[in-house]
């Protein structure tokens, strides 16, 4: 797959996973995991990207005597999940239609 | 390895990043991160490999600082400039070397009272800066890394590693050295390829050697010696004052007006030598291997030597022709000396194989 899709993928994911309300690195990774293997190298741009254009913030927070960073959906952010389900419809259709059982036959 | 031991390597590997709050926010992530794994069980070991290796997360940052970290667009362009600043003291700074570069050079008046570096970054490469009085910039290739691309066709899973040299690229990275009146800085620049242009500055000393590109110097002092080489390029020198300068263009032409020296070397092996309004003491020696040399000087200069292989001389000096003490020879070609100049304490010789000779003088 192009990389850039693959990231960017990669993002809606992580977003879907802020869904639920706030999150932290390796809870995102643990949530993520069933579906797509992830780990911290890929995760941090991620979350630099996904802060700067606005799709989530980030609280420091007190956890155990330590602080941890907490990242928190924001409306741009369940915008681009909505943009990408959207897009991905088209691309669905046409995976099904290319996978499907009927052979085209003009027989 | 310990959590002390990854982090500190990290942060090693993150040194060519300039902003040490970057740097800082990343290794934080990473000590949480592993933190994070302690508390759900996993031993420290077992966390700090989860990790993975420091080499793909330098890789991963570098090409994550690199596309700005600003990019809302899907993924980022893969041959995205990023542009870089450094600010540096002026009070502290003596020496700037800048090593194997690509790309222009700029040497220019700074906006404040500070030294300022600028660059661009490729995707191949990009410039490290390093240190305090002597300050080094250097052209350090990116970590190539690799893309895994995946398939998945009918149910069957591929899974192909590529290196990436084969994404888009220009290896040109433009840099700029910003200097405040008043600093006192030596430049010293070795480059592969690119034009170097220093104006309107002050500086310590002026080294600069191109393998291939133009070199252009206008209204700069200097307290101690400028030294210009490039092996293929023009050298255009215009309002330059300094004790001892130096050019050398393997090929190309040298074009001079309005330099003030003590002692002046020039030299081209294909090009010519034009200088007009110069003001040389006490040493001037200009050679052209295959080119004209056609110099104008403004002052007597103790010791004038020129020395053309297959090219014509011309040479106006100051003054009478009673300063001066000219010998000339031209192997197939005229000399001509408008005077006597037989007995004068500035001395003058000029020589060339096969062209004329013609010497001036001018009240």
């Amino acid at each position: 797959m192009d990389i850039q899709l693959r990231r960017g993928i990669l993002e809606v994911c992580v977003l879907k996973a802020l869904t639920g309300g706030e999150s932290y690195g390796y809870q995102i990774i643990k949530d993520i995991s069933p579906f797509v293997a992830m780990s911290e190298s890929t995760l941090y741009p991620i979350l630099k990207r996904l802060e700067s254009a606005g799709a989530l913030t980030v609280t420091s927070r007190e956890h155990n005597g330590r602080l941890r960073k907490y990242y928190s959906i924001t409306p741009v952010g369940l915008g681009r999940i909505g943009a990408f389900l959207t897009e991905w419809e088209e691309v669905k259709r046409a995976y099904d239609y290319i996978k499907g059982d009927q052979v085209n036959d003009k027989g | 390895m310990t959590k002390a031991e990854f982090l500190d390597k990290l942060c090693q590997g993150l040194r060519f990043q300039s902003d040490p709050e970057e740097i800082q926010k990343t290794v934080n992530f990473y000590a949480e991160a592993i933190d994070d794994r302690i508390e759900d069980g996993m031993t420290e070991e077992e966390a700090v490999e989860a990790m993975g290796s420091i080499d793909e997360i330098v890789a991963e940052m570098r090409a994550s600082w690199r596309s700005g970290g600003e990019d809302s667009r899907e993924g980022g362009s893969a041959t995205s400039r990023e542009e870089n600043k450094r600010v540096l003291s002026a009070a502290v700074v003596r020496r700037i070397d800048v090593f194997d570069t690509s790309g222009d050079i700029d040497i220019l008046p700074s906006p404040d009272g500070e030294i300022h570096i600028e660059h661009t970054a490729s995707d191949r490469w990009h410039y490290d800066i390093s240190g305090e009085e002597t300050v080094t910039v250097r052209r350090i290739k990116n970590d190539p890394g690799e893309d895994t691309v995946s398939f998945d066709i009918f149910g069957r899973k591929f899974s192909v590693t590529i290196p990436n040299f084969n994404r888009a690229f220009s290896d040109e990275l433009r840099l700029k050295l910003l200097l405040p009146a008043g600093s006192s800085v030596a430049v010293n620049v070795n480059a592969a390829s690119g034009d170097v242009e220093c104006r309107e500055v002050a500086l310590d000393g002026l080294n600069v050697k191109l393998a291939d590109g133009d070199v252009t110097v206008e209204n700069v002092t200097a307290v101690g010696k400028i030294s210009l080489n490039t092996a293929s390029g023009d050298m255009e020198l215009r309002g330059l004052s300094a004790p001892e300068i130096s050019v050398n263009s393997a090929s190309g032409d040298l074009d001079l007006g309005d330099v003030k020296t003590a002692s002046l070397s020039l030299r081209s092996v294909s090009g010519d030598v034009d200088g007009q309004e110069i003001a040389v003491t006490e040493k001037l020696n200009a050679t052209a291997v295959s080119g004209d040399i056609t110099l104008a000087l403004c002052v007597p200069c103790l010791s004038v030597q020129l020395d053309a292989v297959s090219g014509d001389v011309e040479l106006q000096l100051p003054g009478s022709d009673s300063l001066y003490t000219v010998v000339t020879r031209s192997n197939s070609g005229d000399a001509r000396v408008s005077g006597q100049a037989l007995n004068g304490p500035n001395m003058v010789r000029v020589k060339t194989m096969s062209g004329d000779i013609d010497v001036n003088f001018h009240s």
